[in-house]
């Protein structure tokens, strides 16, 4: 009797553990980052502060003197901002028990009508489970991509969309919702109003023209939406003055391919880019190089960003 | 009740002092340049295993701890001391940082003076795990995030709100609308699922 306690205690624990929530690749960078800094500075000699402050001085004229030659010789760092997923060659639509299950490949995506008229333009490399009949209480979904999401208005029955980590929950609206594995949520309001939570805790209502996402400490918070963040559903990239890693996230996810950085700095590079995705991988990536402030290669099943 | 308390205040004071170290960490990272080309460093093949295990021991450090600061806390010693003894480990590595994690969890519990019924249950309930080196341990949580990948949305919920969150059944009941009765229904289902498949 005490050997099957303790061994459903075992199972309850594995549970609990599956269905728990991994850190995302970039808090694990974080965390990395914060390891090892402190680490690498104290394998320096440090006899006392004048000596400390004086060295940190050399050490920042050498910098200044070496800098140019280190970008490109120095060792190199990799920072995988996307890894590619498992994808089906072509839409597939499956059923499992009272479940649909949609996929689409990379560079492809689909509008799927549910039973109560809500429109889904599913993203690619996405997938949408649902059920074909919504019970009468909720309508809900569950997503792993992104999606444009025009929800049919159902006061009664509210439509929830489930992702790994944040739900929204509305009546009738058009929103955005984008969780790919490993990298972080975000969902985008255009009308009406939604209410977004974290695993179910502490929901947030959010205004049209505003954006969702988590921070880096895990914690929900909403800003003003990008201005560009719509332009998926036109077939487009679209990027006003974003960040290289979420630039370098959305091509990943588009294509399917993991893409790598080299340069820490890089991440937080900002550009200005716009493309029609229908564009080839090399396509995008000749444009991305003509840019010139960072050298961009396809090698080994990766994008890599690097510095020139 | 008392204990919950203790915690509480507990957990505030270590996150000013992890904010701090966070803050040093910051102003020092601009330094941090200098390396050698060549075979991989230690550096290098330590990040490898970081990055892959990183993750993997702060979800499991955070179902012992039932608390996601504490298991960072944990978790970020355990590495301090792998960076220590990296020569010595080799491939063993895996199994030593689940080990060390377990051991480090069981013993900050006893340090917030959790109850001793609480503690023996994890030390027997990870028994298993130890004497095997963990092997066993990858495998079975795959098996589980299958299985979780194919029971029905309420059910998952019920298991992550149980045993990820920690809730009571009588909590979960409250939080979902639905009664104790099936709340327990939900997860007997789900054990057994997971039961029929390691006996096979």
């Amino acid at each position: 009797m005490k050997d099957e306690n303790t061994n459903d205690q075992r199972l309850k624990a594995l549970f609990g553990e599956a269905l728990g929530t991994t850190p995302t690749t970039e808090q694990t960078e974080q965390a990395w980052q914060e390891f090892i800094t402190p680490r690498r500075a104290s394998s320096r000699p440090r006899k006392n502060l004048y000596i400390g402050i004086v060295s940190a001085a050399a050490i920042l004229a050498l910098m200044f003197v070496l800098w140019p030659m280190m970008r490109n010789g120095g060792a190199t760092e990799s920072i995988q901002v996307f890894a590619s997923l498992e994808a089906p060659k072509e839409i597939t639509y499956t059923e499992k028990a009272t479940q649909r299950i949609v996929r689409t490949p990379a560079g492809t995506t689909t509008t799927i009508t549910l039973s109560d008229g809500t429109e889904v333009l599913l993203s690619a490399n996405s997938r949408l489970e649902y059920t074909p009949n919504f019970n009468k209480e909720k309508r809900e979904v569950t997503l792993v991509g992104e999606a444009r999401f025009n929800v049919a208005k159902d006061a009664q029955r509210p439509f929830i969309v489930h992702t790994e980590q944040i739900q929204t929950q509305v009546l009738g609206t058009v929103f955005d919702v984008k969780a790919y594995p490993q990298t972080l949520p975000d969902v985008t309001l255009y009308e009406g109003r939604v209410e977004v939570s974290l695993n179910g805790a502490s929901p947030r209502l959010m205004q049209p023209g505003e954006q969702a996402s988590l921070d880096k400490k895990g914690q929900l918070k909403l800003d003003k939406a990008p201005e560009t963040q719509g332009v998926w559903t036109e077939g487009e990239f679209a990027f006003d003055n974003r960040e290289l890693m979420a630039v370098m996230q959305e091509i990943g996810s588009w294509y399917n391919i993991s893409v790598v950085f080299h340069s820490r700095s890089l991440l937080e590079e900002r550009i200005y880019f716009r493309m029609k995705r229908v564009s080839s991988v090399n396509e995008v990536l000749e444009v991305l190089n003509d840019i010139g402030i960072a050298t961009f290669e396809w090698t080994n099943k990766s994008i890599v960003v690097k510095r020139n | 009740m008392a204990i919950f308390y203790f915690m509480q205040t507990f957990y505030l004071k270590r996150e000013s002092v992890s904010q701090k170290r966070r803050y040093l960490c910051n102003t020092m990272a601009g330094l941090s340049i200098f390396n050698i080309r060549g075979k991989p460093t230690k550096e290098e093949r330590f990040r490898e295993l970081f990055l892959a295990m990183h993750p993997k021991l702060i979800r499991y450090a955070t179902t012992l701890m039932g608390d996601a600061d504490e298991a960072k806390d944990i978790v970020s010693e355990v590495f301090g001391r792998a960076w220590e003894e990296f020569d010595s480990l080799d491939e063993e590595a895996r199994a030593w940082l689940y080990t060390t994690t377990r051991n480090g969890c069981l013993n900050r519990l006893k340090h917030l003076k959790v109850e001793q019924t609480h503690i023996e249950a994890i030390v027997l309930a990870t028994q298993a795990d130890v004497d095997n080196g963990y092997w066993e341990h990858e495998a079975l949580l795959q098996k589980a995030e299958a299985i979780a990948r194919s029971l029905p949305k309420p059910t998952c919920t019920v298991l992550r709100l149980c045993y990820w969150e920690k809730k009571t059944y009588q909590q979960v009941a409250e939080q979902l609308g639905i009664s104790p009765d099936t709340v327990k229904k939900h997860i007997s289902k789900a054990l057994r699922m997971l039961r029929e498949e390691m006996n096979r």
